[in-house]
This record gives structure tokens, sequence and C-alpha cells, in this order.
């Protein structure tokens, strides 16, 4: 079990900030990076992203769900906004080339948490076709248009797979509506 | 619209969420809610860890720092303040206005036959016992701090405060460090607390402090590199040193 980090940076424990920087501001930065169009803007993202962390960290309640869901519910809100005030988002150019891109550093296992391990292995059942659509939609911010033209399918069939595949993973992980966490 | 329908349809708006013109879940929908911890999750799983670049780490420390040192001051009880101070009339006013004229009257007086001030060592030895604060440099994440070492020493109720380095390299004729102070008292960025530069040979240096703004509660002093002209806001892109409880 993870120690939670977030009631102990509400009371201002720098310790702890810096503790979960280390721990997550690895996964935070890859996923900006690949919402944003450049590094500056992904590095002015990241740091929105923890700003607003540390502001929240006394909403957190372990009841509810992991520190992980907390800060990406977070940083995908962050990033949604910044994508849909800007009007952009990486183009098909820079995701292709690996230069631009930080390479990814290794994942320690022991740090892994236990609900990123579970999505990891329910993203593996999914149809290869629904997991393809949900990395290009979730974990790079493409549209569906840009998806469509990407893997060469309909622009009804990608909504499609991205639909059945969110409802498949939540059953899979049995994400319960909020008030029904007693039974998780 | 049947159950499923809703569900798909929400799916659908989480998944593009991003989309310039994709229409908002609604916030109070408990399916939507779950949907969304669904994403979030699914996004933890998806995302390429990559190397946090030493400029953003500096400035993720930074923003942390200043929140926590707020964060203390709110949770701290305010000081009492001793009864004997609270006393008011206008005998108190009028001791108050005349000290400050016989200071300023003195100050002036001395300021015209002024002796030469003491070198910034020994300012900074006399300090020593009134300082509230004498933390350690530690090294920043820029390849500019060399081999820093040395403290900070700072007093709060004289507002004075001095740095000691050894091991900071010069830096070219372009560039000069520059203080951050973070008061845990003031919200927003850290008060600059001077430019300054120091010299070859690896020699100690000590360097005032010349804090732009009244310092509430020192919570962490920050050095960056900068444009010799300085920065008003920095960017933490160069932190060679940071000095912290």
């Amino acid at each position: 079990m993870t120690e939670h980090l977030l009631p102990r940076i509400a009371a201002g424990d720098a310790a702890a900030v810096d503790q979960f920087l280390r721990r997550h501001s690895s996964m935070v930065w890859g996923l900006a990076r690949r919402f944003c169009r450049s590094a500056e803007d992904a590095e002015d993202a990241t740091q929105e992203v923890f700003v607003e962390i540390w502001r929240s960290a006394e909403r957190f309640d372990a009841s509810q769900g992991s520190e992980v869901t907390f800060l990406m519910t977070i940083a995908r809100r962050r990033l949604i906004d910044r994508a849909r005030r800007q009007g952009r988002r990486p183009s098909s150019e820079l995701l292709d080339d690996a230069g631009t891109l930080p390479a990814p550093v290794g994942t320690d296992r022991a740090e892994l948490h236990d609900e990123v391990q579970r999505a990891k292995e329910a993203l593996a059942q999914l149809r290869p076709e629904q997991r393809e659509v949900l990395d290009l939609a979730l974990g790079q911010g493409r549209t569906h248009q840009e998806i469509s033209a990407a893997i060469g399918i309909p622009l009804g069939t990608v909504k499609s797979h991205a639909r059945r595949g969110l409802m498949r993973l939540r059953e899979l992980l049995g994400v319960p509506e909020p008030g029904q966490e007693g039974g998780r | 619209m049947s159950e499923l329908q809703h569900l798909e349809a929400l799916a659908e708006a989480i998944v593009f969420a991003h989309e310039a013109d994709a229409a908002a879940p609604p916030a109070s929908d408990p399916q939507a809610t779950a949907l969304q911890r669904t994403a979030a999750l699914t996004a933890a799983a998806l995302a390429h860890r990559c190397e946090v670049p030493a400029g953003l780490q500096a400035r993720l420390a930074a923003a942390g720092l200043q929140f926590c040192a707020t964060r203390a001051q709110l949770a701290a009880p305010a000081p009492r303040r001793p009864l004997s101070v609270t006393v008011t009339g206008w005998r108190t006013a009028v001791a108050f206005v005349g000290g400050i004229a016989a200071g300023l009257v003195l100050w002036l007086l001395l300021r015209t036959g002024a002796p030469v001030e003491p070198p910034v060592a020994e300012r900074r030895a006399a300090l020593l016992p009134a300082a509230d604060v004498q933390w350690h440099w530690q090294a920043g994440s820029s390849p500019l701090r060399g081999d820093v070492q040395g403290d900070v020493v700072w007093s709060s109720d004289r507002q004075e405060g001095y740095l000691r380095f050894r091991g900071l390299p010069p830096l070219d004729a372009r560039h000069r460090f520059q203080l951050w102070i973070v008061d845990g008292k003031r919200e927003g960025a850290p008060v600059d607390g001077g430019l300054f530069a120091v010299g070859d040979g690896g020699a100690e240096t000590v360097v005032p402090v010349r804090a732009a703004l009244p310092i509430g509660q020192a919570a962490a002093f920050v050095v960056t590199v900068e444009d010799e002209r300085g920065a008003v806001v920095s960017l933490q892109q160069h932190v060679v040193a940071i000095a912290k409880p």
C-alpha cells in the first residue's frame, strides 16, 4: 500500500511535496509533452497541474480513489482546458519525430501504483483497435479525425471503439459511481 | 435516450474532451464522474514517463516550496503581542514621532562624516548572534552550480542577511547570480534578493542580501543564474543553490 502524500502536502510538508514530485512528475510531464505542441507549453502545463494539485490537496479523499487518479483527473482537466483554449495540439509530424520528444525513463515497478498496474492489465484485455484508439486519444490528445486518418478507419468506428473501450475498462476496473465506493 | 445510449454519449464526450467543439459532460452526473476517473486511470497507464528537464524540476520544486511556506504560515498561530506594546495614547504617539525625528537627525549627522562601513565578512559575523536563520546551501540542478557550499544567515528583526559561498564558479560578463527569497507571508513569486558575482580562485565570497521588499518570514533562499541586468520574476531555469530549513 503506497503512503498517501496529499494530506501531508495539504499541511505544508515540504518533504511530502518533494516525494510526490519524484513519484509522479515524470508521468505528468510525459503526458503533457504529448498533449502540447511545444516543450515550453508542456512545461507551463506541467507547472499548472502541480500548482493546482498543491492547492487541491486538502480535497483528496482516499475513499474516492487513489492519489494517481486524483492527480491524473486534474492533469487531464488542465491539459484539456489548455488544448481547448489554445486550439493547440501536437501535430502528427511532431509525434512522429522521436527526436523532439524526451526519452522515456524506466518505470520503477516497486513505485508503480497497484491501480495503474491494474489499469495496464485491463487495457491488455481490450480489443487491439479499442486499445489503439484510447492510446491515441487519452494518451496523446489526438482528435477523432486525426485518429481516423492515422489508422485508416471511419470516424464513426473511431468513436465506437473509444466509447466501448472506455466503458469496458470501467467494468474491468470496477470503478463505481460516487457514493458507492464501499463495494470496491 | 436509453441508459446505454446515455453512457455511450458520456464515454465519447470524455475520451474526446480535448477537442475544441466537444460538449462538456455534466459535472453532476455520477456516471460521468466514474467515467472521468476511468479515463484518468487509463491516462496514467498509457502515460510514457519521461525525464523531467532540470529547469522544470527546479520550477516545480520552487512552486512546491512556496506553497508549503504559505501553508505553514497560515497554519501557525498568530504571535501574541505583549500587552506593553499595545498601550495607546497621545503620549505614546508623541514619543514615537519624537524618537523617529531624533533618529533621523542622528542619522544625518553621522552620514556627513560617516565612517567607512566595516567589511562585509565583519558585518556578517556581527549579525550572527541576532540571526534567526542559518541554513546551508544545497546544490541546485544547474550545471553552473559547481561545487557550491556555504550558508545564508538572516535576521528577520533587522531585515539583514548575508550569503557565504565557496566553490561557486564565476560567470561570464553577460550573466549574474540572483538571489530569490521565498517569503512564507507573501503569496506569489519569491522576492528579489539582489544581483551579485563571485570572484575567481575558489576563495570564500560573502554577499549582503538586498531584499527588494520587506520579508515577513524567510522560508527559503534560492540562487539562480540570470541575465546581467537580472530578472523581475525568475524562470528558475538555472538554480545553482537552495537553502531551506
